[in-house]
């Protein structure tokens, strides 16, 4: 039943059924996906959420090493499942580098802190250097900047 | 006729060496022959390296003579015999293919045409325009 | 010290500076001198009769040994960073004088740095105190923002409140520091300086021809710094000269553009040649006109006015070029007294100018003579001159008034050198010419030329401005019955009075840097900019001076005048002059003065005669009330270059956000 809520839950539809269609199914093909769904997420205690829609789950009747877990908000493959979307504070009780969960504690944030994004590899926002062809803002460096009649005013 | 290839290396594999007694002799005679083997070639070149959509068998012989004429100032036999040398490393390199198709339109179409354009330039305008059109000032 | 240096003996210093105020705390220049028991400062030592100085005794190594450790101190070792590295005082000296060893173990003293606005970057850590900055700001370019705080091991050098640097003149300390604590923002990190090529030249951002020495690499300006020439512009340059050179590096005209179908679109020189031929063959001569903009130089200006003349065209203009003035009488548009001769004034008025703005080596020199005692009054709008400057009225009415009589005008008549100096504001009213006639009066009156001393000065605002009224690029006097010209001919004029263009003429733009004018254009001549040509430039003390190539020109741009040398021998019209030596023969024989390079001929004074002419032509005008304001609205951006430049836009925004 847990399974079946779960299910229900992860995509977000009122019947089984209804979830297997908007993508369930891909379960039986993915390992992760179906780990996450059908093994990992019934019988376990949801601890958190974070702001990218990963759920973090804890069952300490696991084996030791195995009883924390995130299932992610974006399960589709290839442009979900992204670990790099767990952020450093869920990162830190993730793999158990901290105890209390940051659902139940305030993070200190240091003051150079900026919001955690997942990697953009792969996207149009990903890191080009300044004089890659992929970076809209590409630097020139010509050493003249010459002067384009098509952007002049028609005239005063 | 157009010649094959293999003909065309026949006869330039002797011409491409010359030997002590080529260079002796009345050098406006050699000159001429030279020239005759080249416009010789010049048909199978068209066809070989398809300067066909480029250009015209009468239009390239023009070109060539003209590379011969900016030479006609020259009047000591040595000099005229090692240009003679040097043309037909051209020549050979050209029927060996050891020249690509871009190169000879930039030798042989372009350049004499800029050249023919200049000589028509000079005709016509004054030495200061001529200087001022080609950024020498 | 000054002994020292006639005797051809160098004295390491740091603090001193000849135009600076004598401060003695660097202690660098310290000599022995005979039955003095200890060494002294040789800078604050005056020189007497039977003094035996010794320069390079032990003892005085040792001194000097001593002060380079102590300043070394507190250096940072970041020569390899530091954009100083290479022409440093003390990186010189310190090869001399300084230890291979340190005996000092604590730590180094670091230095918050001070913001100085966008033109001067300041690494505070390494400045050694000379104060050669803060004697500067205060005493030559008369702004208080620099200072001295803190004792000790804790003084620093700064502006009291954060604040930019208030002055025309600020990036001069930078050249004044002896070490790499106040650089060129603009220009840090760009170049070393063993890599550039110097080629010294004169500045054309205003019309004072300072001169400057062009820094590039290669194909680039790296920098701009001034070159010493006592006459004109001593050691200083304005902002303006030295941090607009970025502007030389956009908006660029770099091949020839003729318009096609409503767009400009690039053409070959012949194209673009043959096209402006097509366009002025359709017109007849009086239906051409002529304007030259603010940077033309000499030979382009007469090549100009011989090819109009031959197209039977007198409709010559320079922009904003004041055109009541007589382009024959020399005497009426210069400044008679010269730049160095403003030193000797005693009593200046100053009339609807603001040579800060204007010229601000010029006024730094005003500033000089004010100090040296001279009065200085003026007529115009109230401005901050960085000097007290009695101010007798606005407009047209307190020159009235100083005309019937005031403690004014009687100063002036008592004075041994009074100077009266007109401003580019005045020329461009549309009163002026009544203005004009107010001012002639006052001349004659108060006797302001006299034996051996001229004090009529007219100030300009434009570097072409001299040479053209020199050449005589003025309006012929068919001119003024042309009709509406169907051609305008742009010689990098971008400024032009939209009435001198009409919305149907055909215009043919000349110059370097796409503006108003090559946006109006049909078709675009890239010429050449200031630090690309060989090119002459008279000052508004009537100084020929030349530029000098230091970089190439963009693309497939060409000098100025060689453009309408060709453009005439396309129309059939070949101007009588191939190459610079021919075209500066001609010049000379219009005007003899452009073949004296950097020489100032003192012009012919008519006593009288010119003013009586002026009034006959002018005929009887009516003064307007309206205040005589200053001709430049912002120094930083007045022409096509500084317009361009990031640094003057930048340094017009920090000067904006300065609290007045």
């Amino acid at each position: 039943m847990a399974l079946v809520k779960f299910l229900k839950e992860t995509y977000k539809r009122d019947s089984v059924l209804d979830a297997l269609k908007a993508g369930g199914w891909k379960a039986f093909l993915d390992g992760t996906l179906a780990q996450a769904t059908f093994v990992h997420g019934p019988n376990a205690t949801l601890v958190g959420s974070d702001g990218f829609g990963n759920k973090y789950f804890e069952r300490m009747t696991e084996q030791y090493g195995r009883h924390r877990w995130v299932v992610f908000g974006d399960l589709n493959w290839p442009s979900g499942q992204e670990p790099s979307s767990v952020p450093p504070e869920w990162h830190s009780w993730l793999h158990c580098i901290r105890d209390s969960s940051p659902a139940t504690m305030d993070v200190a944030y240091p003051i150079y802190h900026v919001p955690h994004h997942a990697n953009k590899t792969g996207t149009p926002q990903s890191y080009a250097p300044k004089g890659a062809w992929q970076n809209p803002s590409k630097r020139n460096w010509k050493k003249v900047h010459v002067w384009d009649p098509t952007s002049a005013a028609p005239s005063a | 006729m157009v010649r094959t290839a293999p003909q065309a290396l026949a006869q330039i594999g002797r011409l491409a060496t010359p030997a002590a007694e080529t260079l002796a002799g009345p050098v406006e005679a050699k000159v001429k022959d030279f020239y005759r083997e080249v416009s010789r070639l010049l048909p199978w070149t068209m066809s070989n390296y398809n300067l066909d959509e480029i250009t015209t068998l009468s239009e390239l012989r023009k070109n060539v003579s003209l590379l011969f004429r900016q030479n006609d100032h020259v009047t000591d036999p040595k000099v005229v015999n090692i240009l003679i040398y040097k043309g037909r490393e051209e020549l050979e390199s050209v029927a060996l293919q050891h020249k690509q198709r871009h190169h000879l339109i930039g030798q042989f179409v372009i350049a004499p045409s800029k050249m023919r354009a200049e000589l028509h330039r000079k005709r016509d305008i004054s030495p200061f325009l001529l200087k001022f059109f080609n950024n020498q000032l | 010290m000054a002994a020292c240096s006639a005797a051809g003996i160098d004295i390491p210093r740091f603090c001193y500076h000849q135009r600076l105020s004598i401060a003695g705390n660097c202690r660098m220049c310290l000599v022995e001198v005979e039955k003095s028991p200890k060494p002294v400062a040789s800078c604050a030592m005056p020189a007497g009769p039977g003094m035996n100085i010794k320069t390079d005794t032990p003892l005085v190594k040792k001194a000097r040994e001593g002060v380079m450790e102590f300043l070394l101190i507190n250096h940072p070792l970041d020569c390899p960073i530091c954009d100083q590295g290479g022409e440093c005082d003390l990186q010189d000296q310190s090869m001399h004088f300084g230890s291979d060893r340190g005996r000092f173990t604590e730590m180094k003293r670091s230095v918050q740095d001070k913001n100085l606005g966008p033109l001067v970057k300041t690494v505070m850590t390494r400045c050694i105190h000379c104060t050669r900055c803060v004697r500067f700001a205060t005493e030559v370019a008369g702004v208080q923002d620099l200072g001295m705080t803190g004792r000790g091991n804790a003084s620093e050098i700064g502006t009291y409140v954060e604040k930019a640097m208030a002055s025309e003149l600020s990036g001069n300390v930078i050249d004044l520091c002896p070490v790499g604590a106040l650089t060129s923002k603009p220009y840090a990190f760009t170049a070393r300086n063993w890599e550039l090529k110097s080629t010294e030249t004169v500045d054309v951002s205003d019309a004072m021809g300072q001169n400057i020495r062009v820094d590039a690499r290669g194909l680039e300006v790296m920098r701009i710094v001034p070159v010493q020439n006592d006459a004109v512009n001593e050691e200083w340059i304005s902002d303006k000269a030295r941090f607009q050179y970025d502007g030389l590096k956009r908006q660029r005209l770099n091949v020839p553009l003729v318009k096609g179908s409503n767009v400009l679109e690039p053409a070959t020189w012949e194209e673009a040649l043959v096209a402006a031929k097509g366009a002025i063959s359709k017109v007849k001569g009086n239906e051409m006109s002529f304007i030259a903009g603010k940077l033309a130089d000499a030979e382009s200006l007469i090549a100009l006015k011989d090819l109009a003349n031959r197209l039977g065209s007198g409709n010559l203009k320079v922009e904003a070029g004041a055109p009541l003035l007589d382009a024959d009488v020399r005497s009426n548009y210069l400044a008679n007294s010269t730049i160095s001769g403003i030193d000797r004034a005693d009593v200046i008025l100053l009339i609807g100018t603001n040579p800060r703005v204007e010229a601000p080596v010029f006024n730094a020199r005003i500033r000089k003579t004010f100090l040296d005692g001279a009065h200085v009054a003026m007529v115009g709008e109230e401005v901050d001159l960085t000097f007290p400057v009695e101010n007798l009225g606005a407009g047209s009415d307190a020159l009235a008034k100083i005309l019937k009589g005031s403690p004014m005008l009687k100063r002036l008549k008592e004075a041994q050198r009074p100077a009266v100096i007109v401003g580019p504001g005045v020329l461009n009213r549309p009163d002026s010419a009544a203005v004009l006639q107010q001012v002639h009066e006052l001349v004659e009156k108060a006797d302001v030329v006299k034996d051996g001393w001229n004090g009529y000065n007219v100030l300009h605002d434009a570097a072409a401005r001299v040479a053209a009224l020199d050449i005589g690029f003025m309006p012929s006097a068919r001119a003024a019955s042309a009709p509406a010209p169907k051609l305008v001919y742009l010689l990098g004029s971008d400024d032009f009075d939209p009435a001198d263009v009409p919305a149907d003429a055909f215009v043919i733009y000349q110059g370097h840097h796409g503006d108003k004018g090559a946006a109006r254009a049909d078709i675009v001549l890239p010429g050449a900019a200031y630090t690309e040509k060989n090119a002459t430039f008279v000052n508004f003390e009537g100084r020929t001076q030349r530029t000098k190539a230091a970089v190439p020109r963009v693309g497939d741009a060409r000098n100025d005048w060689e453009i309408v040398r060709a453009l005439s021998e396309i129309l059939e019209k070949p101007l009588p002059y191939d190459t610079t030596d021919q075209i500066r023969s001609r010049l000379a024989d219009v005007a003899p003065h452009f073949a004296e390079v950097d020489t100032v001929q003192s012009p012919m004074w008519l006593n009288g005669e010119y003013f009586k002419a002026f009034k006959d032509r002018a005929g009887k005008v009516s003064a307007q009330a309206q205040p005589f304001s200053s001709s430049v609205a912002n120094f930083f951006q007045t022409d096509v270059i500084s317009r361009t430049s990031i640094n003057m836009a930048k340094a017009t925004h920090a000067r904006n956000a300065i609290p007045h």
